[in-house]
């Protein structure tokens, strides 16, 4: 029966006829209930299916979690599952049964089948090493949910996430990628020390949405660290080369995109990142234009082959009596224009000296390339032009997903360079009158961004074009913000002509349904107050606007835009001696429709008509003629009983008052004295509070506790006494009450915390205002219209403006704090996981470690040491100018790893070579000065641990050979020599204390400082860790070279040796240290390593010992 | 970070959705709506983009979807994904689902809406991804499924007699409603590997 019915719902759904679907699925729900009751699992979890889908449709089945919980804890995995579906659908953090969920959960992660588990796991960090892969991958994934909820958990649990970046599965890999990506992008300055590992990461692995997530990672990180921008150079070009997909491509792009501006903006010296630029950009357009590059030699040094469509961009290559700067300009400007070719080279040979006939080279047959030189003599363009450029070409594409990436990168050089996309007005306003309203947006975006004092009318009156255009009320609303953000953007910056802007205010009050009424009122206000050589203008206008005030308020209760004249009252009211005709305008404002407005709205009203009221009673005061005066107030009597409102018995009072012959005019007029300034806002919450202030303090005695709790009762019927009591408190303060308000004026005034609002009132004249030029006759009959207003901006742009308009500007307290701090918002939950993850961990938040734990650990240990394997040619180099110049320098760990990492050149040799040809090669063709040659893009930017360095000098060290370093290594034998002892006696020290982190750390240290010893005809390392074993023994030759390895069955001292699981990694370490870098480096490396593995391992490693032996 | 994943048709009805954020039934039903209404008035050829609406999160949340016959594929998501991957994760996820139907059709999602959302769970966990290869989500699917078929046994005879039910009467239903071309045409389109 239950059956037929599940049936024929889904049949009825269909029905479009159906009137009663809320009837039949109340009877459906009564049918699941009675489902519910049965005792068959199998029937239950059907009905808790039926209502997972009754969810989805909009129903509250939070009556049926007890039922849900029931189907969880089926013991069959087909139920389970569907209980957990229908929970994770309908549970939250407030659901009552989440106790027995949290139970279940418990119970189901402890199963022993992985879907179980899989389909239980919520997510407890001590499950992160679980054998299956599939398990770890889904609990990396919701560590992210727990650190969020429960921030404090990530500095314990973060060594082990990162350990995940480094596990054998690559899902396990990638959802570790995402949870650390997800975190680094609120705070990415916490994580820049993980860069080597993605850098590592980005180069192995396969997995394109873990590339994407790295790579938007990266693009992120750089702005902090510009260095690492060169680092990434090498893979992502490798990877743009590449991959097939264009998701991945573009995030290359992007932070391609970010990496030069952040070069562009850190780096004094512009033409290495140009250079690089240029190699760049040449490959992305290749790309995204399809075509292939090749992947030969020249290629390297940024030549690109292309297809036969485009063969005739290869003749140049081939004209020898071409220079270098010209041959490779035409490819820019093929690459830029391929399919616009001839008209878009005017462009370019603006800038440049070019003497190609292109005409007859287009003629040419397809030649081969020439070797080019990579570095030019001067940069063409700033780079983030070039960006733009590049970009252009994606806005210009076909393809409506790639404009809008496009669009959506330019906004993103935007926010640093202004002045590159300004020069591409005409495409972004192009991309406005686009079909797709994406698009359209994202025009709108970086159209604020790139108005200028000269620009902006035009701008304004294109949108305002569009603004009549526009169907959707979405759409026009989104102009109407945007065309008051981009006239108010920095404090109207770039308005130059104020009465424009009232005029495009008003006109935009005839916009109908907008919802943005409130805004076009606020910077009415604003505007009236703090400009005050336009208020003539804006009351005009605002009196107009109220006269008209049936055409916005057609339809009051849904249209937002009666709210403008909530404003246009105010300012009439507010500066009433500019108004030309008052009672005109007191007439239009006490009008029997007014009382269909808004209630704060009518309040205004009446209120202001006060104002008006008492203006027109000043300018009839010497008048003997008082009939004006006379109608006022009768006008007033006659339409006030509308509002109901106690102005009305003021206007009465007067009345009599005239009546008698009292001049009353400047008492009513003082009712509404005194300047009304703008306030900046936050400025209230800026005001520090003043010492020994408490404002939860009692200022009388606190009631006492009895009074509060059982009086409160009886005193609801005993009146009587309360009222007594009140008056006759306040009666006894009566004299007390005037001294201290006395004295709290006096302390007032002497205190200079407490804000004096009214102290500049009559000084208000110091304020520089320049009166506007009134030698233009301004036409403001009716409706203003923009258009007029902004006729012949061509002429108005080159004349610097004439309605030059100060400011006033916004009142701060004199004692505000500059803190900017409250713009966060306090209840963002990733605020909290702002924590440093680099310090080391104290005991009390180191996770327990489980014992099949440790071999895990050190597996990815092994991955670590070949992480800095890729660094250590460099660091060889560095290390021995070091000695000679620098001490080294005295700082963490790792700061100095990722400092170290980060100054060197990209790791592949490959593109070191290329970077030297690249020098080389100029000489050959003699067209570049020597100055760009000693600064190849790969030189590394000076690294606080090598400041010392000089460049040239670097340079001129590589060139002395390997002459130059076997002296020095001599140099250093006879220091160890002499120094051997010592060191004995020091890591016997070490030896006997047991081996604490803190230990270790000295240890370090000093490791640095002292060269190693040797005796006879080569040297020992052991390792030892924890309290422990040897790892390893390796024996080294004078060469550096290992000559013998040990790493079981080795006693030492008498220490016992472990299980050798490190052993593997750490002979491969050792050998490593010892083939490239020598001895020294290999015993400091070491040393580092375990340091660092001692650190991250959350005490698994308690400390390490090296001896030294023979 | 990934907000929900919204499954409609063209007529604005849900076939799947999946919050991953706490909302209340009315305020789902709401976004649903209104996402619905953002993305149906848009023509074919535009692009894949759009900010979210107001109720889930505005303009810093973007809504990626795509559109296949007569459903639409919304994801909304925050800035932090990248938009084409996420494009391309509907394809994954629309292949995953025909690969798991066989020629998968808005009647798939209708009458298996447990078994999307397992597929979905394979993919996509607490709105991040987690596996976007499409065999290893296709094998932990296949495994649960076949864990299912294992199980059901005479208990599971009533869950199997509605699915027979179901299917028995599958082939009536294009007579009373007009569905059109209810297959989703997946095309081929550049995905991860």
């Amino acid at each position: 029966m239950a059956l037929k019915i599940v049936k024929g719902s889904i049949d009825r759904m269909f029905d479009k006829n159906l009137q009663d679907l809320a009837k039949y699925i109340s009877t459906c729900i009564d049918e699941i209930k009675q489902e519910l009751k049965q005792d068959n699992i199998a029937v239950k979890a059907n009905a808790v299916c039926k209502l997972t889908y009754l969810q989805m449709l909009g129903y509250d089945v939070s009556w049926a979690a007890f039922n849900i919980v029931e189907v969880m804890s089926s013991s069959k995995f087909t139920y389970k599952r569907i209980g957990y579906l229908a929970a994770s659908q309908c549970f939250h953090e407030s659901t009552d049964v989440i106790m027995l969920t949290t139970n279940q959960i418990r119970k189901d992660l402890s199963s022993p089948n992985q879907y179980d588990t899989g389909v239980a796991l919520t997510g407890l960090s001590c499950f992160m090493s679980h054998t299956k892969p599939y398990i770890r991958k889904k609990a990396v994934l919701i560590m992210y949910k727990v650190f969020l909820k429960y921030p404090e958990s990530l500095r314990p649990a973060f060594p082990r996430l990162k350990e995940k970046l480094e596990d054998p599965d690559p899902g396990v890999q990638s959802a570790a990628v995402n949870v650390i990506c997800e975190l680094a992008r609120r705070n990415p300055k916490n994580y820049l020390s993980l860069a080597p590992l993605f850098f590592k990461l980005m180069t192995s692995s396969t997995n394109n949405w873990v590339l994407i997530k790295i790579i938007k990672l990266f693009g992120a990180l750089t702005p902090l660290e510009p260095r690492l921008g060169k680092k990434l150079i090498e893979p992502l070009t490798n990877l743009i080369h590449s991959t097939s997909a264009m998701s991945l491509l573009y995030e290359c792009v992007n932070t391609v995109i970010a990496v030069l501006i952040s070069l562009s903006s850190g780096m004094p010296n512009h033409s290495a990142s140009i250079q690089m630029f240029i190699y760049w950009s040449d490959r992305l357009t290749a790309r995204f234009l399809g075509i292939r590059p090749c992947d030969c030699q020249e290629c390297m040094r940024g030549i690109i082959k292309f297809p036969p469509r485009l063969s005739h961009v290869l003749c140049f290559h081939n004209n020898e009596s071409e220079t270098g700067v010209e041959r490779f300009t035409v490819i820019i400007i093929t690459a830029f224009f391929p399919f616009s070719l001839l008209s878009s080279i005017p462009l370019f040979l603006l800038s440049l000296p070019l003497s190609v006939s292109l005409s007859l080279s287009l003629s040419l047959p397809l030649p081969l390339p020439l070797p080019l030189p990579l570095p030019l003599p001067l940069p063409l363009f700033p780079v983030p032009q070039l960006c733009v450029q590049k970009l252009r070409i994606l806005i210009e594409d076909s393809d409506q997903n790639l404009k809008y990436l496009g669009l959506l990168a330019m906004s993103k050089i935007l926010k640093t360079h202004p002045k590159s996309v300004q020069s591409h007005k005409d495409l972004i306003l192009q991309c406005l009158d686009d079909k797709d309203e994406s698009i359209r947006l994202r025009a709108l975006d970086l159209l604020y961004g790139m108005v200028s004092k000269k620009n902006l009318m035009e701008i304004v009156k294109k949108l305002m074009l569009h603004v009549d255009k526009a169907e959707g009320t979405t759409y026009r609303d989104e102009l109407l913000t945007k065309i008051i953000d981009i006239c108010s953007q920095s404090n109207y910056q770039y308005i130059t002509n104020f009465e424009w802007y009232i005029s495009i205010l008003v006109e935009l009050t005839r916009l109908e349904g907008t919802r943005h009424g409130h805004l076009i009122a606020s910077q009415m206000l604003d505007v009236a107050i703090r400009v005050k050589a336009i208020r003539v203008f804006a009351v005009a206008q605002m009196a107009t606007l109220l006269d008209n005030a049936h055409l916005l308020s057609g339809n009051t209760q849904r249209n937002g835009i009666c709210e403008v004249l909530y404003a246009a009252a105010w300012i009439c009211g507010e500066f009433s001696e500019h108004l030309e005709n008052p009672m005109q305008t007191l007439e239009a404002m006490l009008r029997p429709k007014v009382a269909t407005l808004p209630g704060h709205i009518q309040a205004v009203y009446v209120q202001n008509a006060a104002k008006l009221f008492a203006t027109v009673l000043r300018s009839q005061e010497g008048n003997t003629d008082r009939t004006t005066a006379q109608e006022t107030s009768q006008l007033m009597i006659d339409r006030l009983p509308l509002f109901a409102s106690c102005i009305l018995q003021l206007v009465k009072y007067i009345q009599k008052l005239r009546q008698k012959d009292v001049e009353v005019a400047d008492e009513v007029n003082a009712l509404f004295a005194g300047e009304l300034n703008p306030v900046a806002p936050k400025a209230q919450k800026k005001v520090p509070v003043p010492e020994g202030l408490d404002l939860d303090a009692w200022i009388n005695e606190p009631p006492s506790e009895s009074e509060s709790e059982d009086e409160k009762p009886k005193a609801m019927f005993t009146r009587e006494e309360t009222k007594h009591s009140r008056p006759r408190h306040t009666e006894v303060d009566e004299k007390e009450l005037a001294k201290r308000r006395e004295a709290r004026k006096q302390e007032q005034a002497n205190n200079p915390f407490y804000i004096k609002v009214y102290q500049e009132a009559p000084g208000v004249e110091h304020i520089p205002v320049v009166q506007i030029d009134l030698s233009v006759p301004l036409k403001v009959p009716g409706l203003p219209m923009s258009d007029q207003m902004g006729s012949g901006p061509e002429s108005e742009e080159d004349i610097t403006p004439a309605h030059m308009v100060d400011i006033v500007t916004e009142e701060m307290p004199e004692n505000a704090l500059p803190s900017d701090d409250d713009d966060k918002d306090p209840n963002d939950p990733h605020k909290a996981l702002d924590i440093d993850l680099d310090r080391p961990l104290a005991d009390n938040e180191k996770l327990p470690v489980r014992s099949h734990r440790s071999s895990e650990a050190l597996k990815t240990a092994a991955e670590h040491v070949e992480a800095e394997v890729t660094a250590a040619p460099q660091e060889a180099k560095k290390k021995r100018t070091n000695e000679v110049v620098a001490p080294p320098p005295s700082t963490t760990a790792e700061v100095s790893d990722l400092d170290f990492w980060l100054s060197n050149a990209p790791v592949s040799s490959k593109s070191q070579e290329a970077a030297v040809t690249a020098v080389t090669a100029p000489a050959a063709t003699a067209t570049a000065p020597p100055a760009t040659a000693t600064a190849p893009p790969a030189v590394p930017g000076s690294a606080p641990d090598s400041e010392a360095e000089d460049p040239k000098e670097a340079e001129a060290e590589e060139s002395k050979s390997s002459k130059h370093k076997k002296k020095k290594q001599k140099k250093e034998k006879e220091e160890k020599d002499k120094k051997k002892k010592k060191k004995h006696h020091h890591h016997h020290r070490h030896h006997s204390d047991g081996g604490g982190a803190e230990s270790v750390q000295n240890g370090t240290v000093e490791e640095e400082e002292e060269p190693l010893p040797v005796r006879g005809g080569g040297v020992g390392v052991s390792v030892c860790v924890g309290g422990g074993g040897v790892v390893g023994v390796w024996g080294f030759g004078d060469d550096g070279c290992l000559r013998h390895s040990h790493h079981l069955g080795c006693v030492s001292n008498g220490w016992q040796l472990p299980c050798g699981v490190m052993s593997q990694p750490c002979q491969k370490a050792a050998m490593f240290w010892a083939n490239q870098s020598g001895l020294r480096l290999a015993f400091k490396a070491t040393v580092q390593y375990l340091y660092t593995l001692s650190r991250s391992q959350n005490g698994a490693l308690q400390g390490y010992h090296v001896l030294v032996f023979r | 970070m990934i907000k929900a994943i919204l499954i409609f048709n063209n007529h604005g009805k849900p076939r799947l959705s999946k919050f991953y954020e706490h909302y209340s039934e009315d305020t789902e039903q709401q976004i649903i709506r209104e996402t619905f209404h953002l993305v149906s008035k848009r023509d074919e050829n535009v692009c894949n983009f759009l900010e979210g609406g107001m109720l889930i999160g505005g303009s810093e949340n973007k809504l990626i979807y795509r559109h296949y016959a007569t459903l639409y594929f919304v994801f909304c998501v925050d800035s932090s994904e990248s938009e084409l991957g996420i494009l391309d994760l509907i394809q994954v996820f629309v292949e995953t689902l025909d690969k798991c139907f066989e020629n998968v059709c808005e009647l798939d999602l209708i009458f298996h809406v447990d078994k999307v959302h397992n597929i979905l769970a394979e993919m996509v966990m607490g709105g991040m991804v987690l596996e976007t290869n499409m065999n290893e989500i296709i094998t932990h699917v296949d495994a649960q499924n076949k864990m299912e078929k294992s199980e059901a046994g005479i208990a599971g005879a009533p869950a199997r007699a509605v699915s027979a039910v179901k299917n028995m009467n599958l082939p009536e239903m294009p007579r009373n409603i007009n569905i059109g071309d209810i297959s989703i045409k997946v095309p081929n389109l550049p995905s991860f590997k």
